[in-house]
């Protein structure tokens, strides 16, 4: 792998922080920047209202937890909302680790996984689980392939009986063939040995 | 000027496959020798011409040719030469292109090996193969043009891409343009996708000869077993790349993706699948047809569905009609590939309904028994059929189903699709088992029994032992007894077969060896096959039922023990690599059982806000301790680390696989006059 410069840079920010990599903070109010004021306080306000409402979420948060690996069980058995076809618990996007805290947060505040689930499904549809919730689309999903396969073996079967029958058709046909046949060889045998005569 | 002589080269090569299938198709149908010589003329002359249209590709992409919009799109001055030369296929436009270039080539040698042997129905293969030719250069040139270039138009202050100049255009600065160039696509810079999609491809139109064939056989009414003889090789070939390019793919999503696994029923995996699954039915079907005479109709049907599941999945791939991470070639050919996949399955399943309804297409035999060889082989049928059928079903059909009708989007994850196929994965492996030891046209209980107990015994062993050594769940002792008894059969079969030369010619085991395999290729080729998928069967169970998920924060200079493994985080560094990409590694040091083993350095790599997790793998026959870097900083960083016991063995068991087909599909070494005939009297 060629590397250019390595380089003691300081520490990478947490990659969602503010939800774009710090490189592409232009203007406004950034970290350390206090020129923003009205900004500053509207993001301080929105930050205290999002705290207030998720208090009872954080106070049971901190008291019993959800460690890493509980989220990545549930995770796993979701799909990426916006980037399809990717599992929650592999997609690295700023949006997916926000959705991964929240089912952390979720968890902790005592929720079972099947309703973490529900809630996620609920809000962006049946594209974020492996398996359709709807009963109608989740029937379909399981009933053609095991009628196919069932149909396919009655063919099979149909296929081996018919050609049971046709064999045994078949060699009676032929027994009859050769017994026709000999017959008409006898005959053309006695005709010539008369000729001879 | 590359831009011109690769565009009139391309347009060249579109008239040449247009007027090789109006000619071959008249020459063919009334029989008029001068007009099939002229169609097989203009058809090999397609070769040289798109060889010409690529090779002016390639030098652009070489010598960095930034008006040319292809170039500008998939490559930048920091791009390194390998990937310049691989960004052929990085892309929508250049992987049409190189499609065709592979796909002349085919056309050429199928051509050049069958034109005097099936003189008979090759005017028709040459008009099926130029059709397919044709509309991937008619693509190329219309719709996804490679020789596109930049222009400015001053009165418009725009940009435009075109292969023609547009009048008052003039040309962009050569600064301008080298400053703006995007490169490759990230996940593409990786050895693994080097080779894995000229792989995909070389299997994808390798299946068009066989079917090319199938329906020239079809049309000309020659419908004997001589288009089977005549393309066996070439289906093997299609297969042997097909396999690569899967196997391959595997590893690219193992290492570059970051998820601790090499196959997530992902529709694009599946749209290459689908068509392998399809051909390695046929190939199997083949058989029946070549030594008895029957499944004529059914053999037409699996060549058919081999190529439109190919057709298919192409079209899935590039119309990006399920979006997925590989479908990054969205554009306008979507609806053209439906419909030229709609068309050409009409066309020959119409073909197919033509010469069954006049009762050409009977069998020559009939079915003994329900033990006999190829009865198994329709077994064998009806298993890869269904894993079709479901694996389509939950790729493709449901999803497309339910937005159509239900306006819900739906997404089938792997553990559905695991419901579906295990367990026909595993009557494939007792019917891969048991076939070999069936006698083609009857075998009786007894008579299979007898033959069967050995390898039985063996397997019965083999789980006792597993039992015994602590593998725990009797579930995965019970999918690796059905896995290894595939395996024991294919050895057992080997081992027949030398010991019997031994007997009767009083070979060494070595020499006993090769002359079993140089007598029959194919057969023992084939059991080298077996051997491969057994040994996959085992890494995908011990990976997938026996893999460890750990995820964890470590403080910098903190632990975490995972089974007899532990992990210690040591550094932290950002660095830039030539390519532009900011990189954040994490250094970690790797113990097992206290001793030190391996430094690893996971880490993310930032292609302009698209991160790429990079794992740190300690790989042994054993196992692989795979880490990935999750988040963190020079303080604290989050890893997440899988433990994947002989996940080793898939690409082993591929490796194994590919040397088993080639093997079976390697040009015949005649041995002398006097040994055939001894060995001749010998069987």
């Amino acid at each position: 792998m060629p590397i250019r410069t390595i380089l003691p840079l300081p520490p990478a920010a947490p990659r969602h922080l503010y939800g774009v990599h710090p490189k592409h903070w232009r203007g406004g109010a950034q970290p350390g920047n206090l020129t923003d004021l009205p900004g500053l306080i509207a993001q301080f306000g929105i930050f205290v209202l999002v705290v207030f409402i998720n208090l009872p979420v954080i106070v049971l948060a901190q008291e019993y937890g959800a460690s890493d690996n509980e989220v990545i069980k549930v995770a796993e058995r979701m799909y990426c909302p916006v980037c399809e076809n990717i599992p929650l618990d592999e997609c690295q996007t700023t949006a997916c680790l926000e959705w991964k805290d929240e089912i952390g947060a979720q968890l902790a505040a005592g929720r079972t996984p099947q309703q973490v689930i529900d809630s996620f499904v609920a809000r962006f549809g049946d594209h974020v689980v492996g398996l359709p919730q709807d009963p109608l689309i989740r029937t379909l999903t399981f009933i053609l392939p095991v009628l196919a396969t069932l149909l396919a073996l009655a063919v099979g079967w149909h296929t081996f009986r018919r050609f049971g029958k046709a064999k045994q058709l078949s060699l009676e046909q032929g027994a009859a063939g050769a017994d026709l046949s000999e017959d008409s060889y006898r005959q053309r045998l006695e005709n010539d040995i008369r000729a001879l005569r | 000027m590359l831009a011109e002589i690769g565009l009139a080269a391309l347009a060249i090569a579109f008239a040449l496959a247009v007027y090789a299938v109006a000619a071959s198709a008249l020459g063919g149908h009334k029989q008029l020798e001068r007009w099939q010589r002229s169609g097989r003329n203009a058809a090999l002359l397609t070769f040289p011409a798109v060889l010409l249209a690529t090779a002016m590709m390639v030098i652009a992409l070489m010598t960095e040719q930034y008006q040319m919009s292809y170039v500008y799109s998939v490559t930048d001055p920091q791009t390194p030469a390998l990937y310049r030369f691989t960004a052929l296929w990085g892309s929508q436009r250049g992987s049409l292109l190189f499609w065709s270039l592979l796909m002349s080539l085919f056309a050429v040698s199928a051509i050049g090996l069958n034109w005097r042997g099936e003189r008979r129905i090759m005017p028709f293969a040459i008009a099926f193969m130029m059709s397919t030719l044709a509309f991937f250069l008619g693509l190329s040139l219309f719709l996804e043009n490679p020789f596109e270039r930049w222009w400015l138009l001053p009165e418009e202050a725009r940009e435009v891409s075109s292969a023609l100049i547009p009048p008052g255009a003039v040309a962009p600065t050569d600064a301008a343009l080298r400053a703006g160039a995007q490169g490759l696509n990230p996940l593409l810079r990786h050895f693994g996708m080097v080779i894995h999609p000229p792989m995909l491809y070389l299997g994808f139109v390798g299946f068009t000869i066989p079917f090319a064939f199938a329906m020239a056989a079809l049309a000309a009414g020659e419908l004997s077993s001589g288009w089977i003889k005549a393309t066996r090789r070439w289906s093997l070939i299609a297969w042997i790349f097909l396999s690569m390019g899967l196997i391959l793919g595997g590893r690219w999503a193992y290492d570059v993706l970051g998820w601790g696994g090499y196959w997530g029923w992902d529709p694009v995996e599946n749209a290459a699948f689908l068509p392998w699954l399809m051909g390695t039915a046929f190939i199997h079907s083949v058989m029946i047809q070549e030594k008895r005479g029957m499944l004529k109709t059914w053999n037409m049907l699996l060549v058919i569905a081999t190529f439109s599941a190919v057709m298919f999945g192409t079209f899935a791939t590039r119309s990006g009609v399920i979006e997925s991470v590989h479908s990054f070639a969205r554009s306008e050919v979507g609806f053209p590939m439906l419909a030229f996949w709609a068309v050409i399955t009409l066309i020959a399943l119409g073909l197919l309904l033509w010469r069954w309804g006049r009762g050409e297409l009977r069998d020559e035999r009939q079915f003994a028994n329900l033990l006999s060889r190829e009865s198994l082989f329709v077994l064998n049928n009806v298993v890869f059929i269904a894993l079709f059928i479901a694996i389509f079903w939950g790729s493709f059909g449901l999803p497309i189903i339910s937005e159509l009708v239900f306006d819900r989007e739906v997404t089938i994850g792997a553990e559905t699709f695991e419901f579906f196929v295990v367990p026909l994965f595993i009557a494939m492996y007792v019917l891969m088992g048991v076939a070999p030891l069936s006698a083609w046209s009857a075998t009786s209980l007894t008579r299979l029994g007898a033959a069967l107990w050995p390898p039985l015994l063996l397997t019965l062993l083999s789980i006792l032992a597993l039992a015994l050594v602590g593998t725990g769940l009797l579930v995965a002792a019970a999918g690796y007894g059905v896995v290894l008894f595939a395996g024991y059969v294919a050895l057992y079969e080997i081992y027949r077969g030398a010991k019997a030369r031994r007997g009767a010619l009083g070979e060494s085991w070595p020499r006993a060896l090769l002359a079993l395999f140089r007598r029959n290729q194919r057969r023992y080729g084939g059991y080298i096959v077996h051997l491969g998928v057994t040994v996959i069967g085992i890494g995908i169970i011990g990976s997938t039922v026996f893999q460890t998920e750990v995820q964890h924060t470590l403080q910098r200079g903190g632990a975490i023990a995972v089974r007899d493994y532990s992990l210690r985080y040591d550094d932290f560094i950002r660095a830039q690599a030539v390519d532009g990409r900011m990189m954040n590694i994490t250094a970690v040091t790797l113990f097992r059982d206290g001793d030190e083993i391996a430094n690893l350095r996971p880490r993310i790599d930032d292609y302009e806000q698209m991160p790429m997790t990079i794992a740190g793998a300690h790989s042994t026959l054993e196992n692989d301790f795979y880490v990935l870097l999750i988040g963190g900083n020079r303080e604290r960083a989050t890893f997440r680390i899988y433990i994947n016991p002989l996940v080793n063995l898939v690409w082993w068991g591929g490796i194994l696989l590919i040397i088993g087909t080639v093997v079976a599909v390697y040009p015949k070494l005649t041995p002398a006059t006097h040994q055939r005939k001894r060995e001749e009297a010998l069987e």
